[in-house]
C-alpha cells in the first residue's frame, strides 16, 4: 500500500516530468542559450541556490529572502526588474543602475542556480495540480477558511490563500501548513501586547515604528495604536496558525485542498 | 563686431565686474562658517564637522510649531544621500545619479540642473552626498570617477577631470571638501579591491595638486603590513568627506575596510592605512599621522565616519580634540595635534573585543572571525553605526550619535580576485532570533559616558543628525522620522514623518531673518520653518 507521503512525492515527481517537458519545448523554441535557465526545476540546483544566497544575497534581502531593511524581499516580493529568466540573469550579473544592487562575481552557472532557487518562490504552472477538487473546498472549509480568505471568501487574520500559492513554491507551501512556525511572513508576526491599562491583545503585526503601531486581532479587527497607549509588544516568534501535521490534515486532504486552489487561477495564455 | 555689440559686451562684463563679492563662497567664510550659520557652507557645516548650527530662532521652547514650508521633488530614484549646501539665497543638492539642482532657497522653485552623462554601468553604490563651493564655483565628483567644475549661477561646467588611474571601479561619491584653493576628493570601491587614494585638485584649473594612497605602495612606510602584492587591490577608500583645521593646518580623513572584506588569510598583517584616519598636509598631501581603529579588519567595520574636532579639558587639561563614533562598536578620543590614543570605550554591545588597549589596539575575543561555519559577533557587518553624520554640542558638551544595537552571523567564502568584480570574500546574515534596534545616545566624549538615549523600533540606517544652539539636537530614522530632542536631557520635541527612508543628515540655514530646517527623505527634499518666527537676534553678517 502507498502511504499518502509516498503518493505525494510520486505526484510531485510526474509534476516536475511535466514541468521538465513545457520547459523543454521552450527551451527548443529559443535559440539564445542566456535566454532561459538550464537548470530549471532541478532540486539539486536549488539547493545549491539556496546556499548561494545565503553566502551572497541574504545581507540585504534578508533570510531566505523576505526582505531586510537593505534590500526588497525577493520571495513572495513584486521582481520590479523583470521576471523572466533572462531578467534575473542579467539583474545578479550586472547589478541595477541607481539602486544598491551590485553586479555579482558569480559563475554562469552559479547565476542560474541562483535563478532556479529565486524560482522556487514562484508558482508552479497553472492547472497541474490534481486532486478531488470539491473535496479540496470542504478543506479549505473546515480548516482554513477561519483565517484565510480565497476570493473574497473567509476570514482576514492569515495570508490570501491563493495569492499564496501563485506567489510561493510547492514545497514552501506544503511547509507552511506542516510547520508555520518555521518562517512568518512580514507582515503575519505573532504579537502581543500589553496596553496601557493592562489590556491583553493578541494578533499580528502589520507595522510599527517607535511611535505607533498597527496590529491585526485574532478576531479580524485593526488596532491603530499609538505607544504611548501602550506598555508592551512581545514578539511571540510563532505564528498564530496550529501545525496542520497529517493527522490533523492528511496528504490526500492536503493535496485536494491544493487541486482546489490550483483550479482557482486564471490560466494565463501561453504564446 | 558691431558697434552696438561692441557696447553690450563691454556693459556685460562690467556688470559681471561689479558683482558683489557676497555671492561667492570665500576661503574666509569657509573659516568662520561656525560664525555665519545662516548658510550651510560645507557637508558638515564647517571644518570642525560638529554640524552645530548657531541658529536660535527655532529652539525647545517653540520646535513643536515647525511646519513644513515647501517640498521639492528630485523625480530621481535611489538613496537621496545629499547634504543640500545653501548660500545667498540659494539651495544647492545632488541627487544619485549625479544631477545637481539650484533651488531658490524660500519657495524651493528650480533655477537650473544639471545633469552629468553616467556610462550604462557603474561598479559599486549609487550615491552622491553634495556638493563644495569656492569662489563661483561647485564640485561635484562623479560615479564615472571624474571631479566637476560647476558654474554657481547656471550650472555649466567649468572643468571636468576624469581621476587618474584605470581601475574600472574608480568611483565617487563623496562631497568634496575645499580646503585652501583645492578640492579634496576620495574614492569609492573598497568591495571591488580597488586601492583608495584621496586626491586634491587645484579649484581654478581642475588639475591634480596631489594623492595620497591610503594603501601605501613598495617602498612606502606600512607596505609591509601587506603580505605579497595583496596591497595592490587593498581598498581602504576614503569616500565621506573629512574635517580640516586650519590652526594646524591638518586635514583628517578616515578609511575605508580592506579588501576582500572577510577573507583575512589573504592579506595577513595590519594592512595600513585601512579602518583609519590618517591627517595630512592639505598643502603636499604629505602624511603627518595616523591612527588605526580596527589593524587587519575582516568585519567590513571600515571607519568611513565622521571625525568631529572640538577643544575641551581633558584629564585637567585643555585639549585639541578628535572624536569618533566607530562601527566597530567603539568610541575613540584622540589628540588631534599628535593622533595620540586617548581612550575608546563601547557606545553599543560589541562581542569581538574585551576592551581597547592604551596603545590603542583592541584585545580580540576568541571565535570571532568569519568561518565556514559562521561566527556570531555584534555589532552586525553594518555596524554600531556607519557614515551617516554625528554631531557635537558646544554648550551641552555632548556628541551625539545614532546607535545601531545589531549582530550577525559572520562567514567567508575563499574568492579570487578579478578587476570589475565584487571582491568580499565572505557574508554576513542578519539574525533572526533578535530584532535589531537603535537609538539616538548622547555621549560625554571626554568620558565616552552616557548621557541619555531615546530608544528606536529599528536600527538607524542612515539618517544623520544636527545640533543647534537652540538647545536642540535633531535626527532622523528607518521609518522616516525626522525628529527633535531636547539636547540637554534628551526629551523628544517633535516629530514628522516623512513618507520614506532617510538616508541624509539634515542642516539649518536662514534667510530675511527666517530660519528654515532642511531634510532629504525618499526622493523629496523637506523644508521647515515656524508659522510665526521671532525676529532674528544678533545673527545678520
Amino acid at each position: 500500500m502507498i502511504k499518502p507521503s509516498q503518493k505525494m512525492v510520486q505526484q510531485k515527481a510526474r509534476l516536475m516530468i511535466v514541468l521538465f517537458a513545457l520547459f523543454s519545448v521552450a527551451l527548443a523554441q529559443n535559440h539564445d542559450p542566456h535566454q532561459k535557465n538550464p537548470l530549471t526545476g532541478q532540486l539539486a540546483a536549488l539547493q545549491k541556490g539556496r546556499e548561494l544566497f545565503a553566502a551572497n544575497c541574504a545581507f540585504c534581502h534578508g533570510k531566505d529572502a523576505i526582505g531586510g531593511t537593505r534590500g526588497p524581499a525577493l520571495a513572495g516580493g513584486e521582481w520590479k526588474h523583470g521576471d523572466s529568466d533572462a531578467a534575473l540573469f542579467r539583474t545578479i550579473s550586472k547589478g541595477i543602475a541607481g539602486t544598491a544592487m551590485p553586479a555579482s562575481d558569480l559563475t554562469e552557472t552559479e547565476t542560474w542556480q541562483l535563478v532556479t532557487y529565486l524560482r522556487g518562490f514562484k508558482s508552479v504552472a497553472p492547472a497541474s495540480i490534481q486532486g478531488d477538487r470539491i473535496a479540496g473546498e470542504q478543506v479549505f472549509r473546515m480548516n482554513c477558511a477561519q483565517c484565510h480568505m480565497v476570493k473574497g471568501r473567509g476570514g482576514r487574520l492569515g495570508p490570501d490563500l491563493l495569492h499564496t500559492l501563485e506567489r510561493r513554491s510547492l514545497d514552501e507551501f506544503i511547509s507552511a501548513v506542516r510547520e508555520p512556525d518555521k518562517k512568518i511572513e512580514r507582515g503575519f508576526e505573532t504579537i502581543r501586547v500589553i496596553t496601557a491599562q493592562g489590556k491583553t491583545l493578541d494578533g499580528v503585526r502589520k507595522n510599527e515604528d517607535t511611535f505607533s503601531l498597527q496590529m491585526m486581532e485574532r478576531g479580524g479587527r485593526l488596532r491603530l495604536l499609538d505607544k504611548s497607549d501602550v506598555r508592551s509588544v512581545t514578539d511571540e516568534r510563532r505564528s498564530l496558525m496550529p501545525a496542520f501535521n497529517e493527522a490533523r490534515l492528511s496528504a490526500t486532504q492536503l493535496q485536494n485542498l491544493l487541486a482546489w486552489l490550483d483550479g482557482l487561477r486564471e490560466v494565463k495564455a501561453k504564446p | 563686431m558691431t558697434r552696438m555689440r561692441k557696447i553690450i559686451l563691454i556693459l556685460w562684463m562690467s556688470a559681471l565686474l561689479a558683482s558683489p563679492a557676497a555671492a561667492q563662497v570665500t576661503n574666509d567664510q569657509l573659516l568662520r562658517a561656525t560664525e555665519t550659520s545662516e548658510n550651510w557652507l560645507s557637508y558638515s557645516g564647517d571644518y570642525s564637522s560638529q554640524r552645530f548650527s548657531r541658529l536660535t530662532q527655532i529652539n525647545a521652547a517653540n520646535v513643536h510649531q515647525l511646519k513644513t514650508e515647501w517640498v521639492f521633488q528630485t523625480g530621481v530614484t535611489g538613496p537621496f544621500q545629499a547634504v543640500p549646501l545653501v548660500f545667498d539665497g540659494l539651495m544647492y543638492l545632488t541627487t544619485p545619479n549625479n544631477e545637481a539642482i539650484a533651488l531658490d532657497a524660500r519657495t524651493g522653485r528650480q533655477v537650473w540642473r544639471y545633469r552629468h552623462p553616467l556610462p550604462e554601468q557603474i561598479l559599486g553604490a549609487k550615491v552622491n552626498r553634495g556638493l563644495a563651493a569656492l569662489g563661483d564655483k561647485l564640485f561635484m565628483a562623479t560615479l564615472d570617477g571624474r571631479v566637476i567644475a560647476l558654474d554657481h549661477k547656471t550650472g555649466h561646467v567649468v572643468w571636468n577631470t576624469k581621476t587618474e588611474g584605470s581601475h574600472p571601479a574608480i568611483s565617487h561619491t563623496v562631497a568634496p571638501l575645499v580646503v585652501k584653493n583645492k578640492v579634496i576628493v576620495g574614492t569609492s570601491g573598497g568591495e571591488y579591491g580597488v586601492r583608495g587614494f584621496i586626491d586634491a585638485y587645484d579649484a581654478d584649473t581642475g588639475k591634480l595638486a596631489w594623492r595620497f594612497y591610503t594603501v601605501p605602495g613598495p617602498g612606502e612606510p606600512g607596505n609591509e603590513t601587506w603580505a605579497g602584492d595583496s596591497w595592490k587591490s587593498g581598498g581602504a577608500p576614503n569616500w565621506l568627506t573629512g574635517s580640516y583645521d586650519p590652526q594646524l593646518n591638518l586635514l583628517y580623513w578616515t578609511t575605508g575596510n580592506p579588501s576582500p572584506d572577510h577573507d583575512g588569510s589573504v592579506r595577513e598583517g595590519d594592512n595600513l592605512y585601512s579602518c583609519s584616519i590618517v591627517a595630512l598636509n592639505p598643502d603636499t598631501g604629505k602624511l603627518q599621522w595616523h591612527f588605526q581603529f580596527t589593524p587587519h579588519d575582516v568585519h567590513d567595520w571600515d571607519a568611513n565616519q565622521i571625525p568631529i574636532l572640538l577643544n575641551a579639558p581633558y584629564q585637567g587639561r585643555p585639549r585639541q580634540l578628535l572624536a569618533l563614533a566607530n562601527r566597530n562598536g567603539f568610541f575613540y578620543l584622540l589628540d588631534r595635534t599628535n593622533g595620540k590614543f586617548l581612550f575608546a570605550k563601547p557606545f553599543a554591545q560589541v562581542t569581538w573585543a574585551s576592551k581597547i588597549n592604551e596603545d590603542g589596539r583592541p584585545v580580540r575575543l576568541p571565535n570571532t572571525l568569519p568561518s565556514e561555519q559562521g561566527a556570531y559577533v555584534c555589532p552586525g557587518m553594518a555596524g554600531a553605526t556607519n557614515w551617516f553624520s554625528p554631531s557635537y554640542h558646544p554648550q551641552t558638551k555632548l556628541f551625539y550619535v545614532l546607535a545601531r544595537e545589531t549582530c550577525d552571523n559572520y562567514y567567508v567564502r575563499p574568492q579570487k580576485y578579478e578587476e570589475g568584480k565584487y571582491y568580499s570574500a565572505g557574508a554576513n546574515v542578519e539574525n533572526p532570533k533578535e530584532r535589531e534596534w537603535g537609538a539616538l545616545r548622547a555621549l560625554d566624549p571626554t568620558t565616552g559616558e552616557k548621557k541619555w538615549e531615546y530608544k528606536f523600533f529599528s536600527a538607524p540606517w542612515t539618517a544623520g543628525t544636527l545640533a543647534t544652539a537652540g538647545n536642540l539636537v535633531f535626527a532622523g530614522d528607518n521609518e522616516g522620522y525626522l525628529m527633535a530632542f531636547d539636547a540637554a536631557k534628551g526629551k523628544l520635541l517633535w516629530r514628522f514623518q516623512t513618507g520614506a527612508n532617510i538616508y541624509a543628515s539634515p542642516i539649518m540655514y536662514a534667510l530675511n531673518g527666517k530660519q528654515y530646517l532642511a531634510q532629504a527623505s525618499g526622493s523629496s527634499l523637506y523644508v521647515f520653518a515656524l508659522p510665526t518666527p521671532e525676529p532674528m537676534k544678533g545673527q545678520r553678517r
